[in-house]
C-alpha cells in the first residue's frame, strides 16, 4: 500500500545527504544542547538563524516542517500554559476569586515563550537530521557512536515492521469499511481491531524469529558497517561545530552576558 | 550401502502441533545432491511443517538428517548452513532495514568476513536479477522483487539444498516465469512446496505428493502429475462448476 511518504524525504539528494551520519548526529546533539541553554528571548535569535540554516541545507519542505512542528506544540503547551502563572514577577493580569488567585506575570510569559521556542528549534534540528539521512544509515551511525546494540536492533525492527503493521492496519480497516462498518460503530470496534492487529503481529514475530533462526541467528544481529568517515565529513563536522559555538557565544552576548 | 550419506534423509517424521493436530504422520523422503523435487498436496497436507522440520525448527530429533547430520542440537548450525529455507511470506524472510543487510545476514552468521560477505551479497543479488538494490529498503520493493530478494538471502549462504514454500503465490505471469528460470538454473538441490503444478513441472524432475501428513506418491514429475485420478484424489485438481450458458439473446429486446 502507499505509505512510502514515511521516509520519502531522506531518499532525496541534498547538500547533507552524503555526509557521514555520525557527523550529522554529533552536530544535531551539539545544536540541541546549544539551544537548551537559552533562557532569554533575545538569545534565541542566533539559534533561530542556525535552525533556519539547518532546515535550508536539509531541504526541509516548509509545509512538511510546519506540520511536524505542530506535533511538538501540544507537549510544549502543557508546560507553556502553567509557567505564566507560576513564575514570580511583575503581575500583568490578576484574577481574584477569593481563596483562589491567579497572577499572570511578564516573566512567566517570557519563560513560556522561550520554552516553546526551544522545543521548536530543537525539533527542527532533529527533523533536519532525519530528513537528510536514510534510516538504515542513521542506525549504522548510532551503532558506531556506541548506542547499545540492542536498542539499535529494536529500532531497526521497528522501522522494518512499522510498514508491515501500517499495511495490516490499513487492510483491517478497509475490510471493515467495505463490509459497511460505519463511523458510529468505529469507536466500539476499535478495540477488536487492535486485538486483531496485536495477534497478527505476535504471529508475525514468531515467523520472523523462525526465519532468523533458519539463517543461523544466534542472538547477535550482525551487519557490515557501510560508513566511511572521510575528510569532508570531518570538515563539515568542524564547520558545523564552529557555527553552533558562534551561535551560543553571540546568544550569550545578546542576552547581556546572562545565559 | 557405501559412500557419502544422501543430502537429505527423512525417516518416519511425525509432528503434532500443540493443539493436537497431527501435521506429519510418518514421512519418509530421500533427496540426492542436485535433485530438484516438487512437494505438492492440498492445503493442510503438512508441506510447510515439513520444510520447518528440515531446519530443526519443528519436529522430533533424529528423524531428519542432512548430509548424515541430524537436524537437532548440537548440529543445528551446520544443518542450517546446508538448507536454505525460503518462507512463504517475504515480509517474514526480509527483516533487516536494507536489502544488503538482509542478504548479508546469513553469511555473517556463518562467520564470513566483510570482503567475503560483500562478494556473496553481490553474487546472490546478481543471481536473482537485483544487482544494485543493496541500499533499497525491502518495504519499497514490489511483490516479485521481494520474493527474489528472499531467495537471494539464502543463495548467499550457498546451501546445497534450497527449500521454498509457495514461491510463486501472488506473482504475475512474468515474475513467475522469471522465478522458474532462476530455479532451473540453480546447481543446488531443490525442494519446492507449491500448489503451482505448472511451476513444479517446469522446474522439478521428481514430484512428491503429501496428503494428510503422509507421502502418498513419489516419482518422476510427469508420471505423478500425469495421473489424473491421483490428482483428483489428493486435491491437486478439482472439478470447477461449469458456467451456465447465457439465455440466447433475450437481453437486447426490451
Amino acid at each position: 500500500m502507499h505509505h512510502a511518504y514515511l521516509d520519502a524525504l531522506s531518499r532525496r539528494r541534498g547538500p547533507l545527504s552524503a555526509l557521514d551520519p555520525r557527523a550529522k548526529i554529533a552536530l544535531t546533539l551539539a545544536a540541541v544542547l546549544g539551544v537548551a541553554a537559552v533562557s532569554r528571548p533575545s538569545a534565541l535569535l542566533p539559534h533561530l538563524a542556525l535552525a533556519a540554516l539547518a532546515a535550508l541545507l536539509a531541504r526541509l519542505p516548509p509545509r512538511w516542517l510546519a506540520g511536524r512542528l505542530a506535533l511538538v506544540l501540544p507537549f510544549a503547551a502543557v508546560v507553556g500554559l502553567v509557567l505564566p502563572f507560576t513564575t514570580p514577577g511583575a503581575a500583568l493580569v490578576t484574577a481574584d476569586w477569593g481563596a483562589f488567585r491567579l497572577v499572570l506575570t511578564r516573566e512567566g510569559l517570557e519563560r513560556a515563550g522561550v520554552l516553546t521556542a526551544r522545543a521548536l528549534l530543537a525539533a527542527t534540528f532533529a527533523l533536519a537530521l532525519v530528513a537528510s539521512t536514510p534510516f538504515p544509515r542513521l542506525l549504522a551511525g548510532m551503532r558506531r557512536l556506541g548506542v547499545p546494540a540492542l536498542l539499535v536492533v529494536v529500532l531497526a525492527f521497528l522501522y522494518r515492521y512499522l510498514y508491515v503493521l501500517v499495511d495490516e492496519a490499513m487492510r483491517v480497516r478497509r475490510a471493515a469499511a467495505v463490509r459497511g462498518y460505519g463511523r458510529r460503530a468505529r469507536l466500539a470496534g476499535a478495540g477488536g481491531m487492535l486485538g486483531t492487529l496485536v495477534l497478527r503481529s505476535y504471529e508475525r514475530a514468531e515467523r520472523v524469529y523462525l526465519a532468523m533462526k533458519a539463517r543461523g541467528f544466534d542472538g547477535v544481529v550482525r551487519t557490515l558497517d557501510p560508513l566511511r568517515f572521510r575528510g569532508r565529513d570531518a570538515a563539515a563536522l568542524f564547520a558545523g561545530l564552529a557555527l553552533v559555538l558562534a551561535a551560543v557565544l553571540s546568544a550569550h552576548a545578546l542576552a547581556g552576558g546572562r545565559p | 550401502m557405501t559412500g557419502a550419506p544422501p543430502l537429505l534423509e527423512i525417516r518416519g517424521l511425525r509432528h503434532a502441533y500443540g493443539d493436537g493436530a497431527v501435521a506429519l504422520d510418518g514421512v519418509d523422503l530421500r533427496l540426492e545432491a542436485g535433485e530438484k523435487v516438487g512437494l505438492v498436496g492440498p492445503n493442510g497436507a503438512g508441506k510447510s511443517t515439513l520444510l520447518l522440520c528440515l531446519v530443526g525448527v519443528l519436529g522430533p530429533a533424529g528423524a531428519v538428517r542432512v548430509e548424515g547430520l541430524p537436524a537437532a542440537p548440537p548440529h543445528l548450525d551446520r544443518v542450517r548452513r546446508r538448507v536454505g529455507l525460503v518462507f512463504q511470506d517475504p515480509d517474514d524472510q526480509l527483516f533487516m532495514p536494507t536489502a544488503f543487510d538482509d542478504v548479508a545476514f546469513g553469511p555473517l552468521n556463518q562467520g564470513l568476513d566483510g570482503d567475503a560477505t560483500r562478494a556473496r551479497v553481490a553474487e546472490a543479488l546478481a543471481a536473482v536479477g537485483l544487482a544494485g538494490f543493496e541500499d533499497r529498503a525491502s518495504h519499497h520493493l514490489s511483490g516479485g522483487e521481494k520474493r527474489r530478494l528472499a531467495v537471494a538471502t539464502v543463495l548467499a549462504m550457498r546451501p546445497p539444498l534450497l527449500a521454498l514454500d509457495e514461491p510463486s503465490s501472488g506473482l504475475d505471469a512474468r515474475e513467475r516465469a522469471r522465478l522458474a528460470r532462476l530455479l532451473v538454473g540453480l546447481d543446488a538441490a531443490l525442494l519446492l512446496a507449491s500448489h503451482d503444478l505448472p511451476l513444479v513441472r517446469a522446474t522439478c524432475e521428481r514430484c512428491v505428493v503429501l496428503d494428510g501428513g503422509r507421502v502418498v506418491a513419489d516419482g518422476p514429475t510427469e508420471e505423478v502429475l500425469g495421473d489424473r485420478d491421483l490428482r483428483l484424489r489428493h486435491g491437486l485438481e478439482a472439478e470447477l462448476p461449469r458456467r451456465a450458458p447465457r439465455p440466447a439473446s433475450t437481453e437486447e429486446q426490451p
